[in-house]
């Protein structure tokens, strides 16, 4: 048997006589984001849906200047209630989302057929009262229409004249496809598998080191990288598993909470694709997790170290996230930037290009090849041995 | 067999190992007698091919031991210093481990473990895992890993600190069988009793120079003194950090 292969063995039946750490990886890895994803996407759906059915209670202040305009938004399941006595601080206290105010000279512009002045008072910078300053507008523009044909029906012209251009929009988005909800799952797959290699890298490094296990272990006549390869062996499957793991609470999570009509579904399919693409960027996790750890002399030392590793590679995922940017060319080369936009395109339901499967891999086993043959080197350093 | 010739280490300013030169022979066992910081785990570092020497050089059973180290590895069972065991691995899994390293697999490693359990007496333990061992199965644990491959040459650093007098007399009546097979032993140690109780030869160290060879009885007639102790220290030079 290969050397690396016994290392392979020994290590994975030490990881899972350990408890803890087992548990650490499984909890944190595995469930912790899917329950999490869960627990966003239906937030969000119960958001928008409420946003969208729930009646809206809107102050208006001067009521009595526009009494079939309030009667319309009654019928628009927008009810008014009594005005406020200081619109603009209950709207900066977040009171109330919205404050219509009507201009006493309503009325008279309404009758001599001028603009009539309407002023909704909301704060932009609060993405819940979107959805309700939208319904609003909606209704006031619907009714203001209405009205302008009424008036140019009376004239004799036919109102379709004013419409000079029709917009239709048509969502070409594949089945399945919310990208907003859909932007964190890349994030939360990377945590997932970011977290299992630093749980196993702290222990299979960091460890050996701290219990005085790595000098009599490498008095054995074995090559010493073929102790950093099986470690790594170790540390690639253990995040695989996490990530089928995931994956799978990923599919059975969608299939079990009510999505609404978001479209979201998770392909079953989608799992050995994501799977296989993102093997490369555990090894590279993996070597760098290696690499790095080598450096701690105590598993306690080497979790803080690793932690703010961590939060340092997923630095891209939230530029990502937020930015939602194309990834094409040469940037397809660079692992978590890549990995994460393409996590978002298959499960869009996209397929992936050859230079979309072959350019990420190529640049996580690079970068990860190096990074291991960094930590291999170490393994022959005395300064790290003893 | 093993050869030291003429070994240099320094770290930085400090001359460890200053020019060692001695022999390990088959069927015999040498010591490597001196006190704290004279050098000993360095040269034994040197020895098993973990620290390459500045000068000179180690030939294991003929083998260079840092440009062949994986043979002369195989030709050597190490218990070093530092004796971590695997908490969550059993005896017998620590021991194994090493084994399937030194080249030895299923019902051969088997019966190896068996044996060398009852010749440490460690069958009371050998099933359990080693998280809470006592410093003395520790140091068996330690100790049968190191021999499982059945090397020719054993080499151990210091193997009594820390252990009660059964374990010590178990160890001790292992390494006397080890050596009536012929096997080449090299112990270091800064203990008396150890070296007058198991030593045919005795190598004695300071600040990284060797101050004598011989057996213990030359040793104390070279230095004019009627006992091991007194005849160390009139060979060191000074009676520093011999007591420690
Ligand atoms: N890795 C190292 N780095 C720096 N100095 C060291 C190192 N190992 C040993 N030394 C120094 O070399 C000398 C010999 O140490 P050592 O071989 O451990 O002695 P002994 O085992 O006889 O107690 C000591 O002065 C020690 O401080
Ligand atoms: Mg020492």
């Amino acid at each position: 048997m290969k050397p690396w292969i016994i290392v392979f063995r020994k290590e994975l039946k030490d990881l899972f006589r350990d408890r803890r750490t087992m548990v650490n990886i499984l909890v944190l890895g595995a469930l912790l984001g899917p329950v999490l994803a869960m627990g966003l996407m239906l937030l969000a759906v119960k958001m928008i849906s409420d946003e969208a059915e729930k009646t809206i209670e809107l102050p208006v202040q001067g009521a009595e200047y526009a009494p079939v305009l309030l009667d319309y938004l009654a019928s628009s399941r927008i009810s008014v209630v009594a005005a406020l006595a200081d619109p603009q601080a209950a709207v900066r206290a977040q009171e109330v989302d919205a404050v219509l105010v009507i201009d006493p000279a309503f009325p008279r512009q309404l009758r001599d057929g001028k603009p009539a002045q309407l002023t909704l008072l909301s704060d932009h910078s609060r993405s819940k009262t979107r959805i309700v300053r939208r319904r609003i507008e909606t209704a006031i523009e619907n009714y203001s229409a209405n009205l302008g044909n009424l008036r140019l029906s009376l004239r004799g012209v036919d109102p379709s004249i004013t419409q000079v251009m029709v917009l239709h929009d048509r969502d070409l988005s594949k089945k399945g496809s919310d990208a907003q909800l859909l932007a964190f799952l890349p994030y939360l797959l990377i945590i997932g598998i970011m977290q299992a290699a630093m749980v196993v890298a702290a222990d299979l490094t960091a460890g050996e080191r701290e219990r005085q296990s790595l000098e009599p272990l490498m008095a054995n006549p074995v090559a010493p990288e073929q102790f950093m390869i099986g470690k790594l062996a170790t540390n690639v499957l253990i995040s695989l598993a996490v990530l089928s793991l995931s994956l799978l609470g990923f599919a059975a999570g969608t299939r079990m909470i009510d999505l609404g009509d978001t479209g979201i579904t998770f392909s079953l399919l989608s799992i050995p694709v994501l799977l296989l693409f993102l093997s490369p960027l555990a090894f590279f996790f993996a070597a760098l997790m290696s690499f790095v750890g080598a450096f701690a002399r105590t598993v306690k030392e080497a979790q803080t170290y690793l932690g703010l590793l961590v939060l340092a590679a997923l630095t891209p995922s939230m530029i990502q996230m937020m930015l939602q940017s194309k990834v094409q060319d040469l940037e397809l080369l660079l692992p978590i930037w890549s990995h994460n936009y393409l996590i978002n395109e298959v499960l869009r339901g996209e397929p992936l290009s050859l230079a979309q499967w072959l350019l990420p891999s190529a640049g996580a086993l690079l970068a990860g090849g190096l990074l291991a043959a960094l930590a291999g080197r170490l393994y022959r350093k005395p300064d790290f041995i003893f | 067999m093993i050869l030291v010739q003429k070994l240099q280490k320094h770290f930085g300013a400090v001359k460890a190992v200053d020019g060692v030169s001695f022999e390990i022979a088959d069927g015999c066992i040498t010591g490597l007698l001196g006190p704290n910081g004279s050098g000993k785990t360095t040269t034994l570092r040197m020895l098993y091919a973990l620290l390459q020497p500045d000068s000179g050089k180690v030939l294991v059973d003929g083998m260079d031991a840092w440009s062949q180290s994986l043979p002369a590895k195989a030709a050597m069972g190490v218990v070093p210093d530092a004796r971590g065991l695997y908490p969550r691995l059993t005896a017998r899994e620590n021991i194994a481990y090493f084994g399937e390293l030194q080249g030895i697999s299923g019902k051969a490693l088997a019966r190896r473990i068996d044996a060398l359990a009852q010749e440490l007496e460690m069958q009371d333990f050998l099933e359990r895992p080693c998280k809470g061992f006592s410093q003395g199965q520790r140091a068996k644990v330690a100790i049968a890993r190191a021999f499982v491959g059945n090397p020719q040459n054993l080499l151990l650093d210091e193997p009594g600190n820390g252990l009660d007098v059964m374990s010590n007399r178990a160890l001790r009546r292992y390494l006397l069988r080890q050596k009536e097979q012929g096997k080449a032993i090299l112990l270091s140690t800064h203990i008396m009793q150890e070296v007058t109780a198991l030593c045919d030869e005795v190598v004695v160290i300071a600040a990284g120079v060797i101050k004598a060879v011989g057996t213990p009885e030359a040793l104390m007639r070279q230095a004019g003194k009627d006992n091991i102790e007194d005849a160390f220290v009139a060979l060191i030079g000074s009676d520093e950090g011999i007591m420690a």
